[in-house]
């Protein structure tokens, strides 16, 4: 009775500890018993003082945690239980019934002219939830993934067969069209009437439209065969440029080392841009490309000083129907871009040049720190 | 740089990790249920500064996860078990038996991984002491993630001059075999106190 109240002074601070903590001789008995460990258990520390561990936790008394528990009474360093091998090792319930998953510490101490261990159980409950939760998520999220992928794989090779399908119609189409223009050349030599001059011109021209469209389907047909990817944009834009003659136009980028993610096309997209430029500009002397972060993510403006686009003409040139005036470039522009949802506009003043702003949303630009 | 150190001392060392790594797996085996094989195929002594030019590739790699502890008495120093990020995860789930297909090191299997490497250290310091007959005191074992160096040089200014025993081992466990090093990294002087209770012992 003596030693178990020099026990419970000397380790009186222990009861105020927010972990399970007892003390334990080198026969497994129990020397000290903190208030914390008493109120899991539901054991009283005055009943288990004296008390052998093993004989009330057979999880205790098994021969991989005897020898460990032994090398630290012999002399030997702390010994460490975690929940992923032992998961109840002092069975203590919760409130709600269940078990408290333990992290189990055992310290070596010096009490009584002998080596005891200082037992520590850390409640972990809440942080193997939440880390039990977090891997359901992650598991969840790798399957999902690996579902988009299939899918995706699939969607691959349906559109390879579409686009297989439709070069061959395309091919085709225009097999018919060849002799279609030549039967009206011919039929022109030996029919003057106007009137039959009139209808010929008629067929010649939808010819060549339909010949045009189906030149466009092919062009269009690229965009969005390939995944989108990180480009950098002064690299692309100067690597669209040197493809083009510019003649005397000066060329000027300010461009922080900005990257899009964006189709594989996005070079056509400053090819078509330049180009638009080359053709109707009329007066240009010199190409800006300029961009910087805005409200609404990264905000490349595209320049030149020509004679612009007049007001009436800066939402038609990015329609299809547009393409008598302007081809079907800043169309296809607008849809590669629109692939990982960068928008066109044209906003230049007109007279004074076009201006063509590129916006580039938050999750689809980065700005590259080199090390 | 090699210490000038007897055949027969080298091999006291090697078996003293040697009784210890196998008592260590026999350990793990009871504790997991596992065939675990520990192997340690090499034992040598570098100097701290030269650590990284060492036959250990893995003490040059930049992602590891240790389990330390430092120990005091006759001779002084830290012991670690060091293993590759990477494997480390997957060495906790082959002991524990689960499946994942991309394994991390979250924070309940860094707790396993600490007390494998417990087993481990306190097998290999058990049989040291035993066997040697000496009374070490120890630190709590810690875990640390990082470069090696980083993580042990750390609070030790003559860890320039500290020479280093490094035991290379292999956990061969069903069809993985996943490297892992444990280290004696010994204070200025421990070295010598260390071989010379090797001789005594091995006198007596």
């Amino acid at each position: 009775m003596e030693e178990s109240n020099q026990a419970g002074s000397a380790f009186r601070l222990y009861d105020s500890i927010p972990h399970g903590l007892f003390v334990l001789r080198p026969d497994f008995t129990v020397v000290f018993w903190n208030a914390c460990i008493a109120g899991w258990t539901g054991i009283p520390a005055d009943k288990a003082r004296g008390m052998n561990i093993l004989k009330e936790y057979p999880s205790l008394n098994t021969p991989s945690v005897i020898s460990r528990i032994t090398q630290l009474f012999e002399g030997g360093p702390a010994v460490l239980f975690s929940q992923m091998f032992h998961r109840h090792l002092i069975p203590c319930r919760l409130p709600n019934g269940a078990l408290r998953v333990l992290k189990i510490s055992c310290i070596p101490l010096d009490y009584a002219g002998e080596i005891c261990a200082l037992v520590v159980a850390e409640d972990i409950t809440d942080l193997t939830s939440q880390v039990e939760a977090y891997r359901g998520m992650k598991n969840l999220t790798e399957r999902q993934l690996d579902e988009l992928k299939k899918v995706q794989e699939s969607l691959f090779v349906a559109n390879r067969k579409l686009n297989f399908l439709n070069s061959l119609i395309r091919h085709d189409i225009l097999n018919q069209l060849t002799p279609l223009n030549i039967s009206i050349d011919l039929a022109r030599l030996d029919y003057h009437d106007p009137a039959l001059i009139r209808v010929f011109d008629t067929v010649t021209r939808s010819s060549r439209n339909i010949q045009r469209q189906i030149e466009f389907t092919q062009v269009y047909q690229i965009t969005g065969t390939r995944p989108a990817i990180w480009q950098n944009v002064a690299g692309t834009f100067l690597t669209a440029a040197d493809s083009l003659n510019l003649r005397d136009i000066r060329l000027k980028t300010d461009l922080p080392d900005v990257e899009v993610f964006a189709d594989p096309l996005l070079e056509r997209v400053f090819l078509i841009l330049l180009d638009n430029s080359l053709r109707h500009g009329e007066k240009i002397s010199t190409i800006r490309c300029s961009g910087t972060r805005c409200n609404d993510g990264f905000l490349l403006v595209y320049r030149d000083d020509g004679v612009g686009v007049p007001a009436d003409a800066k939402e038609k040139i990015f329609r299809r129907e547009f393409f008598k005036y302007t081809g079907f470039g800043l169309f296809l522009a607008q849809e590669i871009l629109g692939i990982t949802n960068i928008t066109i506009r044209e906003n230049g003043i007109p007279g004074k040049g076009a201006q063509f702003e590129i916006i580039v949303p938050p999750d689809m630009y980065r700005l590259v720190t080199r090390e | 740089m090699t210490k000038e150190i007897d055949v027969e001392t080298l091999d006291a060392i090697r078996e003293l990790v040697n009784i210890g790594v196998g008592k260590a797996a026999g350990q793990l085996n009871q504790m997991t249920g596992s065939h675990i094989r520990l192997q340690i195929p090499l034992v040598s002594l570098v100097r701290f500064s030269e650590i990284a030019k060492s036959e250990s590739q893995l003490l040059s790699d930049k992602e590891l996860s240790a389990v330390l502890l430092e120990f005091r008495g006759t001779f002084s120093g830290i012991t670690a078990v060091v293993f590759p990020s990477a494997s480390a995860a997957s060495l906790v789930m082959l002991l524990t038996g689960e499946k994942e297909k991309s394994p991390e090191l979250d924070a309940m299997r860094v707790e396993a991984l600490k007390e494998v490497g417990n087993i481990i250290i306190n097998s290999v310091m058990g049989s040291i002491a035993n066997v040697l007959g000496e009374r070490l005191t120890y630190s709590v074992p810690v875990y640390n993630e990082g470069r090696f160096l980083t993580m042990t040089k750390l609070q030790r200014q003559d860890a320039e001059n500290e020479w280093v025993l490094l035991a290379r081992t292999n956990f061969l466990i069903e069809l993985l075999s996943i490297e892992g090093d444990i280290l004696l990294i010994l204070e200025v002087g421990s070295l010598d106190r260390l071989v010379e209770s090797i001789r005594r012992a091995s006198h007596a």
